[in-house]
């Protein structure tokens, strides 16, 4: 008897979670911008303790991205075509051979690898559950890229050096869909301004940037699992 | 009783609206230091203003008078902000109406009018420029600036720190007591012959600067010098050898290491064809979709 009474309150309470969300405005693409650390793996060539970590230091750095994508099928979750960029900086100081005692020193020039990482996405968004329960506001996504980070060396009164390193990458991740915690503030949005959901989301990347295996050319590969994580807007 | 309540309310801020200020004084130079103030010309100053009229009013036939206090500056009947009467006055010129106003006064004069000397380690001297139509008495047009009497130098700097660069140093140091500084200027000098610096402007308790057009593997001598706003010369700081050294950017250390990146795209014809043949595959999908 117990039991059935349980079976009845959990039927009715999944009944009126099930409710569907009002309609939102079509579907377009949507925007992200997002944040990670990131470290490349040049030193991978040196066996692990190389150029990078001698002149820029163990420090933790970022690397900054946004991106937009186009939905390409919206019927059973969204697949989303899309472009994506950012921004990273190493910085630290050039060295120079003292000859007092043959070893590397701290000059007072500086030096710097900057990359702008540019990238061609495929993701697809499991935003089914997400869409109807708003009881289950995560939407799990993966995408694959392909891509290109543009790279530029400089040293305080030196010369530059340009180039650029090809490669791909698959990502995994969670975003956390915000509407759920206000759905009246996120339709007042949509109306407004079209945006049709707000996620917080986390991934995580594996990335092979290598300029496929080239013989030529170094690892800017993440040295470690590579997180991001930041606001995805569906418009 | 409440219409003389209602005016003792309204009429400070009435007052208030009336007052329209003064035009800009930009001085050259911005401080008078000792050398500045011990001179005897009488144009070592350049005044550059821009003059608030009052409404209605032009600058047509009249003058310029300047004038030097150390008083504040007071708010005429007729709303211009101006010196008041007790400043002395430090020249009268014909007035123009050109755009570019500049009038060229002595140092001394501005100090002393003010009733300043140039023993005083530091003072604040106000300067008003009013112009006052011919036939007339009153203030039409004003501008009011403040210019900083100067004249003790700072104390040595001292240097802590010199980083080796290519053709360059880079010099830390802290500044003296006294005068606060304005800027500074690194020496450098080997064989008898000595290199200076831009002037380095900074307020900061650690001061870094860079000291450039040096030669690689040659020792010199460095030195800075703190300036007072006035440009009085601090005495030279403690004197500390270094050499500039070639020195290896992260390129060139990487490549020195025997690193296998060449610059440009490694990945040449075939990373360019891989990236090129997902991209059409890509296209291909949406086209189905």
């Amino acid at each position: 008897m117990k039991l059935r009474i349980l079976a009845v309150v959990l039927l009715a309470a999944a009944a009126s979670a099930a409710r569907a969300e009002p309609t939102s405005s079509p579907r377009w693409g949507s925007f992200q911008l997002g944040a990670g650390p990131y470290t490349p793996d040049i030193d991978s060539e040196f066996g692990g303790n190389g150029p990078y970590h001698q002149v820029f230091g163990n420090g933790q750095r970022w690397m900054f991205r946004a991106a937009i994508g186009k939905s390409l099928y919206t019927g059973y979750g969204d697949l989303e075509v899309g472009f994506r960029t950012g921004y990273f900086r190493a910085a630290g100081r050039a060295v120079y051979l003292d000859p007092a005692t043959n070893t590397y020193k701290t000059s007072g020039d500086d030096t710097s690898l900057n990359i702008i990482p540019t990238s061609l996405t495929l993701t697809y968004y499991f935003d089914v559950l997400a869409e109807r329960y708003r009881w289950i506001p995560i939407t799990p996504y993966v995408g694959f890229a392909l891509e290109r980070y543009n790279w530029w060396t400089n040293t305080t009164g030196g010369a530059s050096k340009y180039g650029a390193t090809n490669g791909w990458s698959v990502t995994g991740g969670a975003a956390l869909l915000l509407d759920a915690f206000d759905p009246d503030l996120a339709r007042e949005l949509d109306n407004e301004t079209g945006i049709n959901h707000t996620y917080l989301f986390f991934d995580v990347t594996h990335a092979q940037m290598n300029d496929f295996g080239s013989s030529k050319s170094w690892n800017l590969s993440p040295s470690n699992t590579a997180y991001t994580f930041g606001l995805l807007m569906v418009f | 009783m409440r219409r003389a309540l209602l005016l003792a309310l309204l009429a400070p801020a009435l007052a208030r609206a009336q007052a329209i200020g003064a035009g800009t004084i930009n001085f050259a130079p911005a401080a008078i230091g000792s050398a500045l103030c011990n001179s005897t010309a009488t144009t070592n100053l350049t005044l550059s203003f821009n003059l608030q009229l009052i409404a209605n009013a032009s600058v047509t036939t009249g003058s310029y008078i300047v004038y030097a206090t150390t008083a504040a500056t007071t708010t005429s009947t007729n709303g211009l902000t101006v010196c008041p009467t007790s400043a002395g006055t430090v020249t009268t010129v014909t007035a123009s109406s050109s755009a570019s106003q500049v009038i060229s006064v002595g140092a001394a004069t501005v100090v002393s009018v003010a009733g300043q000397q140039c023993s005083n380690a530091s003072s604040t001297i106000n300067v008003c420029i009013h112009y006052v139509p011919s036939g007339s008495s009153v203030v039409t047009g004003s501008a009011v600036g403040t210019i900083s009497l100067s004249t003790q130098p700072p104390t040595a700097p001292f240097i802590w720190l010199i980083e080796p660069a290519s053709g360059a140093l880079l010099v830390h140091w802290n500044p003296g007591g006294g005068t606060a500084p304005s800027y500074y200027q690194i020496v450098a000098t080997a064989g008898g012959v000595s290199r200076y610096s831009g002037n380095i402007f900074s307020a900061d308790q650690n001061v870094n600067g860079r000291i450039t057009g040096l030669t690689n593997g040659t020792t010199y001598a460095v030195t800075v010098i703190a300036f007072s706003p006035g440009g009085d010369a601090s005495p030279a700081s403690n004197e500390v050898p270094a050499t500039p050294q070639q020195t290896a950017g992260f390129w060139e250390r990487y490549q020195a290491d025997g690193g296998k990146e060449q610059g440009g795209c490694a990945s040449g014809p075939a990373g360019l064809g891989a990236l090129l043949l997902s991209a059409a595959g890509l296209a291909g999908l949406r086209r189905r979709s």
